[in-house]
């Protein structure tokens, strides 16, 4: 299953950041290659994405839905189309005057077209992420390139980073259970 | 005596088969009828000792950069290759030529040398259709095949993938005089075609030369193509599997509807717990081992019309005293390195012409010559300072008047003048240095094995009506039988004959899939 992860920082305080990454429409613009948007609920889009491959369009009809969340720290979301699954962690992290996101996205092509899914995310997911990386850190201004400069993980060769991501599911995980018995209004 | 699974058939997609599900926990025994593991990956002393002359696939074109090399770790199993830096040389009958590169830029600049406008064409090519053939064709290989109607599906969305569509229809030919307007560039890419067993005139081919025109490698197993079985044939024992040669399958056992075993020659039986999985073409498999009698007649219909009628090879295989010296070389040095060399006629009417003559059951007399000299990558299949090499003519299975048989009447004259043939362009091989020399006409090469139906060495026409969802029948490319518990996954699966494992993957998928199993690579 291939999978991607980036992490970088951006010149903005978390509320902000969750307020963008949480309106579909907003969030779209810096995604690469959504043509169109429909939101369906609070929770639910639908999204028509455009990936060339070569000269030839491949056109993915998605639906992306808000599994779960932890406002402003991190939501776990789901895109699904006919032949792919998309699972998508977002966690957010006060760093210095900005915030550091972090992103993993994990893609499971399916049915009869899993083995051209599962390729052409190999050969793009990489340089996908990066250009969302990039809008947002246009968006919002990049923290100073000493704090966070971009990083990208996974990708052919890559060596899993299992424990990274135990890490980080238990530090989800952790936020999670302090906002729970943490007064809120901070 | 009881196995998992029995695989008849020890051909490279039998062996790559047995080796997943050996892997996956299974209990496995491969069978196979002849005295050496292989099928098509055959490596012997045909002439003087020393000499490791390959009888059928010399190239494995797909296995390295395969899911079989990477998840078999088949290098650990003594399968490595070499790659020769120049991939093939077309030659002319004035002794231009075409030399073949990986990198686009100098394939660009070599056909330049023959029309500007077709360097850019290729170019633009290149730019517009590499990626989606890397990131569609070859993992379609590697997986059951798609229904024409959801392929369409995906390109009818957009301008792009409509020409692709109406590109897919077109023959050879046809797609070459779209894009090109050298007539030796079109030599040069059709020969890509052809060397492949694809008529040059054929509808629905059109795919297929895109391919070739785009991408071209030449990997070679050292120590002779017979390595990658061997080393197939590792995996599977290092796993617990059991590989029996000189063992001849009669017949598959039936209970009911479903295959529960083997019989022997000899009538001894082996029952198979899960399923029995056959690397034999489908007349023999069904018609023979099974009995059309078992079979729905739809079925059985569609066994009898499968079909072997396409070229076959008239091979030579000689051991040199040294590799030959083209002509061409003296304005073009790469010509003689290249992986091999190509000689075509000068014109695409002459391959149609040939294969038309083919069809009519007439050797061609004009060179449709391929030669490859293995030993110039790989030394270790010849004595030192010597050269093994194969000499392939394109030819019928069936000589007009007498049918095979008249192979017997002709093959030493027919021999005789494709050596001819070929000394006009390479006029250093003369009588003395020709150490020794094995003919196999396209009869030999079917009694070498069982599954190239007269002569045809891709395992039944790879023709439109027998590629990916039709191979080898509409509903039946899954690898699945409608006898329950038998498999197909030999070279009359998707995605065909060839040297790249891809059918025993496939198979060995949807086999795990439907035995539960735990599908361990993926």
């Amino acid at each position: 299953m291939p999978q991607r992860e980036a992490r970088f920082t951006v010149n903005a305080p978390p509320e902000e950041l969750w307020r963008f990454i949480r309106d579909f429409e907003s969030l779209c613009t810096c995604i690469p290659g959504v043509e169109r948007i429909t939101v369906v609920d609070e929770r639910t889009a639908d999204l028509t994405v455009r990936e060339k491959v070569g000269v030839v369009p491949l056109i993915v009809d998605l639906r992306a839905q808000i599994d779960s969340e932890d406002a402003p720290h991190g939501l776990h979301a789901t895109a699904k189309a006919e032949h792919l699954t998309m699972a998508i962690d977002v966690t957010l992290q006060a760093n210095g005057s900005g915030t550091e996101l972090l992103a993993l996205f994990d893609v499971k092509g399916e049915g009869q077209l899993k083995a051209i899914v599962d390729r052409l995310f190999e050969r793009r997911a990489t340089e996908r992420t990066a250009q969302f990386a990039d809008s947002l850190q246009q968006r919002f201004g990049a923290a100073a390139a000493r704090d966070a400069p971009a990083q990208f993980r996974g990708g052919p060769g890559a060596a899993r980073d299992r424990v990274g991501r135990i890490t980080r599911w238990l530090n989800r995980l952790w936020r999670r259970l302090r906002g729970q018995f943490t007064p809120s209004g901070k | 005596m009881s196995y998992d699974f029995i695989i008849i058939g020890a051909g490279h997609n039998g062996l790559a088969c047995a080796a997943y599900l050996a892997k996956a926990g299974a209990k496995v025994l491969v069978l196979e009828r002849s005295a050496r593991v292989g099928g098509g990956c055959h490596t012997e002393e045909a002439t003087l000792p020393g000499f490791k002359h390959n009888l059928c696939s010399v190239v494995h074109t797909h296995i390295p950069t395969s899911p079989v090399y990477r998840d078999l770790e088949l290098e650990r199993h003594g399968v490595s290759y070499v790659y020769p830096e120049y991939l093939r040389a077309t030659i002319f009958p004035d002794h231009k030529s075409i030399v073949m590169y990986r990198e686009p830029e100098r394939m660009a600049a070599e056909l330049g040398k023959f029309s500007a406008r077709d360097a850019r064409t290729f170019t633009q090519l290149y730019a517009d259709y590499a990626e989606f053939i890397d990131s569609t064709y070859l993992p379609l290989m590697y997986s059951p095949p798609l229904p024409p109607s959801l392929e369409g599906a995906e390109l009818e969305k957009s301008d792009e993938g409509r020409t692709m569509l109406q590109w897919r229809q077109s023959t050879p030919v046809q797609l070459l005089n779209e894009l090109f307007e050298s007539e030796a560039v079109k030599v040069h890419f059709l020969t890509r075609m052809t060397v492949l067993g694809f008529p040059p005139d054929q509808h629905g081919q059109g795919w297929i030369c895109l391919f070739r025109i785009l991408t071209g490698e030449a990997p070679i197993c050292v120590g002779g193509s017979q390595q990658l079985a061997q080393g197939l044939r590792n995996v599977v024992e290092a796993n617990g599997g059991v590989v029996r040669t000189g063992m001849e399958v009669k017949r598959i056992l039936l209970s009911g509807n479903r295959a529960v075993g083997i019989e022997m020659k000899d009538g001894s039986r082996i029952e198979a717990a899960k399923a029995v999985i056959t690397n034999v073409e489908p007349k023999k498999s069904f018609l023979r081992m099974v009995g059309e009698e078992f079979l729905p007649p739809s079925f059985a219909t569609r066994v009898k019309n499968y079909h072997a009628h396409g070229r076959s090879l008239f091979a030579l295989h000689l051991a040199l005293s040294e590799p030959p010296q083209y002509l061409a070389a003296a304005r073009n040095a790469p010509v003689n390195m290249a992986f091999s060399q190509e000689m075509f006629g000068a014109t695409i009417q002459d391959q149609v012409r040939a294969y038309q003559d083919i069809a009519m059951g007439k050797p061609p007399r004009k060179e449709m010559l391929q030669i490859t000299l293995p030993t110039l990558f790989d030394p270790s299949q010849a004595p030192a300072g010597k050269h093994t090499t194969v000499v392939w003519q394109y030819a019928p299975y069936s000589v007009a008047p007498e049918g095979p048989a008249g192979w017997q009447k002709l093959r030493d004259e027919y021999a005789a003048h494709i050596l001819d043939l070929w000394r006009s362009y390479a006029p250093n091989i003369t009588k003395d240095k020709i150490l020794g020399m094995a003919i196999q006409d396209p009869t030999d090469t079917e009694r070498l094995n069982d599954n190239f139906v007269n002569g045809v060495d891709v395992v039944g026409d790879m023709t439109p009506d027998q590629m990916g969802y039709f191979r080898p029948f509409a509903g039946w490319s899954g690898y699945r039988s409608p006898v329950e518990g038998l498999y197909m996954c030999g070279g009359s699966c998707h995605p065909g004959g060839g040297v790249h494992a891809g059918a025993g993957y496939n198979a060995a998928g949807v086999i795990v899939e439907d035995h539960k199993l735990k599908k361990w690579w993926d």
